[in-house]
């Protein structure tokens, strides 16, 4: 039996802290209102960060805070204390990728477990080996990392090493691009990045002559996806599976950790579900809304792990609703309505528990049993029929697998 | 007493008796040099020049497979008697080297404290381009470690281990006939380079960061002119003009080339929200 692997969940919010939690996460991670790479995001006061911890450890899981910007002169007043209050709250670990907060935890003593950050760009053992002198007791490994790499960095190093395996991912070294600095103003490794990479632009060659067709040209990745590959980082002794995605809404986190969360503990316990292999493979790919590959795992990316202009995305209508209650006499779910759905669509209400049910909807009624003939409203309370029992918080989608 | 730094692709760029050192980009261990050295290379034209200072650039991040000779590597240049060695690694800061090291992160040595603790480890640093005046002078005051600050040249903005261009043009069954490319967006209005090499793919400003006027406003031991993809015709005059202190020279450069003094005099934002 292979040691237990970690799932890590991005918690954009409380809400959503608690949401990844139910749905399978082994630990979060989030941002706090200060020093977080994701100035953008929702992210933590100290009061919801300890709530949140609380939340997690009875239920037994970790919380891990990202204290990850690259820090300027004027960023320095008020870490120390910030770092106290982290070690006070007892927050599992700390996710830094500059050197001078390993400095302070270290000079004051301070009781936080250190993660040193994948925007540090760690491509090898020895760089690792530096980390480890320092304190460091898990390093998230460069995205660029390919599964010898991985490996030998584990072997070497004796270091708890945290990959991510699905998710957008930077198509520059990370930590090491400023393309958001100079095209908006916005300061990357200070939690502003604009994503310039996702733009599109017009490419011209050394004479000025235009090169692309139109402004056709991208450098923007496709995403990354290592469900096929979960066995192999299992073997080869990855501590923690990073899902990527703070900014994601609940919906995409529960599915993509019902998925992972499932396909985990298939490999763990050797009962493979081929039947749902090639359905999760489904469910991802339709969640993302992007496409998806191994990026670095296997080989170098090459021009089809690329987006260029126009490329294709799914529908992202897929997520109904969720469960808020259940009427077991009258076997009836009552859901709060996302995306528009008829009576005779097929749909399929999924859980923590990974037991989908699939059936057709039947009728649809309102809070006052008045029947529709569809669920047009976001947000609407309604009744529908389900004969299986289903519970508070699953999640309702289309059901696109059958 | 500050120094000025050049970055050279021959050593028809040594310029003797001038208050000038050489930096040069290590055979597969560095990026953005024209050109790149090997061991044979760097220990001529070393024994050439026993009187110039020479800085010697491994300055890329080095992959697992990478590590023996990288270590190797740095052994032999450890022998050399160089005026400093320029990692951009943290794997260099464990072979216990004799040489000053300097780390070069890019974009990551930002304030005094992290600097400090490359100081701790008796390293000195490249500053990131991405601060102002007044934040170099504040590390200048908080440390005592060895700054080098580029005040000259495309300012390096990301890059990328995926050969971004030769993929696109892949993709639409074009062929790359040359490792320069410029790259415009709408929306920004700016004309940015974009350059493939062995290593991957960078991007780069088009205008030239120019710092002529801000160099006596400042306190680093060295600053350096990057002559990464500039046009060799004006090297001459940039090197004079900075070393000689020469206002007309300077102006005489400036006609021909887009400048920039980046974020040298403004800070980027931080909240997005501010922002906007």
């Amino acid at each position: 039996m292979n040691k237990k692997i970690e799932l890590l969940a991005p918690a954009g919010s409380l809400e959503k802290l608690k949401w990844a939690i139910n749905w399978g996460a082994d630990a979060v991670y989030l941002g706090g209102n200060k020093y977080s790479l994701r100035a953008n995001a929702k992210n933590f006061s100290i009061e919801e960060i300890k709530e949140g911890v609380l939340y997690a450890h009875n239920h037994n899981a970790k919380v891990y805070v990202a204290v990850n910007i690259v820090f300027h002169n004027e960023d320095l007043n008020g870490i120390n204390e910030y770092l106290k209050e982290l070690e006070k709250i007892k927050v599992d670990a700390i996710i830094f990728s500059d050197p001078l907060v390993m400095d302070i935890v270290n000079d004051n003593n301070i009781n936080l477990e250190l993660h040193y950050s994948t925007q540090g760009s760690t491509f090898n053992s020895d760089a690792a080996l530096y980390l480890k002198k320092n304190n460091v007791k898990r390093v998230v490994l460069a995205r660029e990392c390919s599964k010898s790499d991985i490996k030998s960095i584990i072997d070497k190093t004796g270091l708890e090493v945290e990959c991510f395996v699905h998710g957008a991912m930077c198509v520059n070294i990370s930590g090491r691009c400023v393309l958001s600095n100079y095209f908006t103003n916005r300061d990357a490794n200070r939690g502003g990045c604009a994503q310039v990479c996702r733009f599109n632009f017009n490419l011209y060659d050394k004479d000025k002559n235009i090169v692309s067709d139109g402004n056709n040209f991208s450098i923007a990745p496709k995403d990354l996806c290592l469900m096929d590959n979960l066995k192999d980082m299992i073997d080869i002794g990855v501590s923690s599976l990073k899902l990527e995605g703070r900014m994601r809404s609940i919906y995409y986190v529960s599915t993509i950790l019902s998925v992972y969360r499932r396909l985990i503990d298939m490999y763990l316990s050797k009962n493979i579900d081929t039947d749902y292999v090639t359905k999760a493979s489904i469910i991802l790919n339709r969640c993302a809304n992007r496409e998806v590959k191994a990026q670095f795992f296997n080989t170098k990316p090459n021009h089809n792990d690329q987006y260029y202009k126009g490329r294709k995305e799914e529908s992202n209508q897929d997520f109904l609703g969720i469960v808020l209650d259940y009427n077991e006499l009258k076997k009836e779910a009552v859901i709060e309505q996302r995306n528009f759905f008829k009576t005779g669509d097929k749909v399929t209400i999924f859980s923590p528990s990974g037991k989908d049910y699939s059936f057709n909807v039947g009728y649809i009624k309102d809070i006052d049993d008045n029947i529709l003939d569809a669920a047009r409203h976001p947000r609407e309370i309604i009744k529908i029929n389900c004969e299986k029992r289903v519970n508070k918080n699953d999640l309702m989608r289309v059901n696109f697998l059958d | 007493m500050s120094k000025f730094l050049l970055k050279i692709s021959s050593d028809v760029n040594i310029y003797p008796g001038y208050n000038l050192g050489y930096i040069l980009g290590m055979e597969n261990y560095a990026i953005c040099f024209d050109k790149y050295f090997s061991l044979d290379e760097l220990k001529k034209i070393i024994n050439k020049y026993p009187n110039e200072s020479f800085f010697i650039s491994l300055n890329r991040v080095i992959y697992e497979e990478e590590l023996e000779n990288y270590k190797e590597t740095l052994k032999k240049l450890d022998e050399l008697n160089l005026d400093g060695i320029i990692v951009g690694d943290l794997a260099a800061l464990t072979y216990n080297l004799k040489t000053p090291l300097i780390i070069d992160q890019l974009h990551l040595n930002n304030s005094y404290l992290s600097i400090n603790h490359y100081q701790n480890n008796n390293c000195g640093v490249f500053l990131s381009n991405d601060i102002t005046l007044d934040e170099i002078n504040e590390i200048r005051a908080n440390t005592s470690a060895i700054l080098l600050k580029q005040v000259f040249g495309h300012i390096h903005l990301s890059t990328s281990v995926r050969k971004l261009v030769t993929n696109y043009l892949t993709y639409f069954n074009k062929k790359l006939d040359n490792n320069t490319h410029f790259i415009k967006e709408n929306n920004n209005g700016d004309e940015y380079i974009i350059n493939e090499e062995y290593f991957g793919t960078h991007i780069l400003t088009s205008k030239i960061l120019d710092l002529f006027e801000e160099i006596d406003k400042m306190n680093c031991d060295y600053y350096v002119i990057d002559t990464y993809l500039l046009d060799e015709s004006i090297i001459n005059d940039v090197v004079n003009a900075y070393v000689k202190k020469d206002v007309n020279l300077i102006y005489k450069v400036r006609n021909n080339i887009s400048t920039t003094k980046g974020f040298i005099n403004k800070k980027t934002t931080y909240k997005v929200k501010n922002y906007e």
